[in-house]
């Protein structure tokens, strides 16, 4: 286990080789070169960050406060001044990036507390929701206009909390269509600002929203034949994107991890409630048919030339295989044993392409899995034995497979 | 970076935080002032902090105390034309499909042989938490009430306070 970072590393074993006279001092000199310097973190940026946070929860919890010793005048007048302090501090510290990215943030949360104020003073009525929904709206566009980072993230973090705490919808309906809006003109946000911590949170958002209409529409089959496929062959397009035109700007290593990941969460709740889902599947057997588009795509992935293709092939197959264990009526058991294959695959793609995220991804799935069996299978000590029955005959199984499949090694 | 796109977002921000605000100013001056009997309980917003959960007494109402438009169904809207009352609250006098007089708009949830059961959009009262508490407990105690600014078309503004029949508006600004 190495404890420090790959270029670190590679310094390190360079001024090795250089004392032991294995490498000629203008050779490591020139490899040093290529290594370039070292970045060490910036703590100062750290504690900047931190910092403006507490500011602007000191303002935002100032108004929860509805302090009346001070009029309302005043306090709106106060927060006002903040918002625009905000703003001006940005142009102020435009040369300086953590500068004008606590400016820019602390802008945005001033913004939301002159919200929560104004509908405070003049009992505007409404939910909570309703607030975040309007700082969202008016956080994506001063976001999009200065080109803050740090307040593109807290708009991005707005639009799942909004969407989320919306419990009581029932039908797909206007608000996801501009929550659909909202979350692609921040996804392009973040594409532009080359921002990962957006990327994430949006991301993470796509995939919660998803998961809330299927829970919602109690999940019809023909969602569950479109969405479940399109999650494993969205994974090969990423990956086709990482080892190849990189699209997204070297987020595809991480859309590949939350890809896989939802992968897998899903297949464990099919798993739960295979019984429920293969009685409501009978009912509209031809809801296999909105799985075409995913498989196609998988199989375009498959056949182009490229990097990682032994990998998009087995993504080909996973996402044909995942046709029917979802239709065919074999109980749970297909469902545990597609699980396992996941998170194997993702095990052996982070190994195989030194992509970090996906070994430990996959061995959690596959503990995961091991465990939701485990507690599945819990009751008797017969059920129990016959678990540890399975569980040892699918690793040894597996090692030996594996030991003997060459396929993809040289990739 | 150019200054015109950080004023854009500070005036485009400035904008949407007051959007609510001209309307209800306008509510509250120009508006017919009415008091609305309430018993409130104390909650807490994640954004705005302590309020007190409204209900005004004028959710119930006995079907012989006014005269209802037949047409009313369960989740229509519908227009509560108020009378002052010898306490100083006013009551309800007809329930109507459309607005006119001095009416306040709410939704009928449904009636029945006795009563008829309204939802008004004025639930909230916020107050700072030792306000909020003491009004939760006054309630066992006096009566209280709301004072509520409407308009023509029966929408409604909250603007203070009734207790034990002493006005107390809340400031403006």
């Amino acid at each position: 286990m190495h404890w420090k970072s790959r270029r670190n590393l590679l310094d390190d074993a360079l001024t090795d080789w250089e004392a032991r006279g294995l490498l000629l001092p203008e050779t490591a000199h020139a490899l040093r070169t290529d290594l370039g310097p070292a970045k060490p973190r910036d703590f100062n940026r750290t504690v900047i960050w931190a910092g403006t946070i507490c500011l602007g929860l000191a303002v935002l919890t100032f108004v929860g406060a509805n302090w009346e010793e001070m009029p309302h005048a005043l306090r709106l007048a106060l927060l006002l001044g903040l918002l625009w302090s905000g703003w001006g501090l940005a142009w102020i510290w435009r040369s300086d990036t953590n500068r004008f990215e606590a400016a820019t943030l602390f802008a945005t949360i001033a913004f939301g507390a002159t919200i929560a104020l104004v509908s405070q003073i003049f009992y505007i009525q409404g939910d909570w929701q309703d607030a975040v929904f309007l700082w969202a709206i008016g956080a994506l566009a001063g976001t999009m206009l200065s080109g803050g980072r740090w307040a593109l993230a807290l708009s991005a973090l707005l639009l799942p909390v909004w969407d989320i705490a919306r419990i009581d919808r029932t039908a797909f309906g206007p608000p996801d269509l501009i929550f659909l809006a909202l979350l692609a003109f921040a996804s392009y946000g973040a594409l532009r600002a080359r921002h990962r911590l957006s990327g994430h949170i949006l991301t993470f958002a796509t995939l919660a929203w998803i998961a809330g209409t299927l829970g919602r529409f109690d999940m019809p089959p023909w969602a569950v034949f479109f969405t479940y496929p399109s999650l494993i062959a969205l994974s090969g397009l990423a990956l086709h994107s990482a080892l190849g035109p990189r699209h997204l700007k070297s987020f595809e290593t991480a859309l590949l991890g939350w890809l896989l990941g939802a992968a897998i969460a899903t297949t464990l709740l099919l798993f739960l409630g295979a019984e429920d889902w293969q009685r409501e599947f009978r009912t509209s057997p031809l809801s296999v048919l909105a799985s075409i588009p995913p498989i196609a795509l998988a199989a375009a992935l498959a056949l182009k030339e490229g990097p990682a293709l032994y990998d998009r092939r087995i993504c080909i197959l996973l996402t044909a295989l995942a046709i029917p264990v979802l239709a065919l009526p074999l109980g749970p058991w297909p469902f545990a044993a597609f699980a396992l294959g996941l998170a194997l695959w993702s095990l052996r793609m982070g190994w195989r392409h030194s992509l970090p995220a996906l070994p430990s991804l996959g061995l959690t799935g596959f503990i995961l899995t091991l465990f939701t069996l485990y507690f599945e299978t819990l009751g008797s000590l017969i059920g129990t034995a016959g678990f540890y029955l399975g569980a040892g005959l699918i690793l040894i199984g597996g090692a030996w497979g594996f030991g003997h499949l060459k396929w993809g090694a040289q990739e | 970076m150019k200054a015109t796109a950080l004023i854009a977002a500070a005036l485009l921000q400035t904008a949407l935080a007051l959007w609510g605000m001209a309307d209800q100013i306008l509510l509250r001056t120009k508006g017919t002032l009415v008091a609305l009997e309430t018993t409130m309980i104390d909650p807490r917003d994640l954004l705005r902090g302590h309020y007190t959960v409204i209900r005004l007494a004028i959710s119930e109402i006995p079907r012989e105390s006014v005269t209802a438009d037949p047409t009313l169904r369960s989740g229509d809207p519908v227009w509560v034309t108020l009378r002052e009352g010898p306490d100083g609250f006013w009551q309800p006098e007809t329930l109507s499909a459309r607005p006119g007089g001095t009416a306040i708009e709410g939704t009928l949830l449904y009636s029945d042989a006795t009563q008829f059961s309204l939802e008004f959009p004025i639930q909230r009262y916020y107050a700072p938490e030792i306000r909020a508490k003491a009004l939760e407990t006054l309630r066992q105690e006096s009566r209280l009430g709301l004072l509520v600014a409407l308009s023509p078309e029966g929408r409604a503004a909250i603007t203070g306070l009734v207790i034990d029949g002493q006005r107390l508006p809340d400031p403006m600004f």
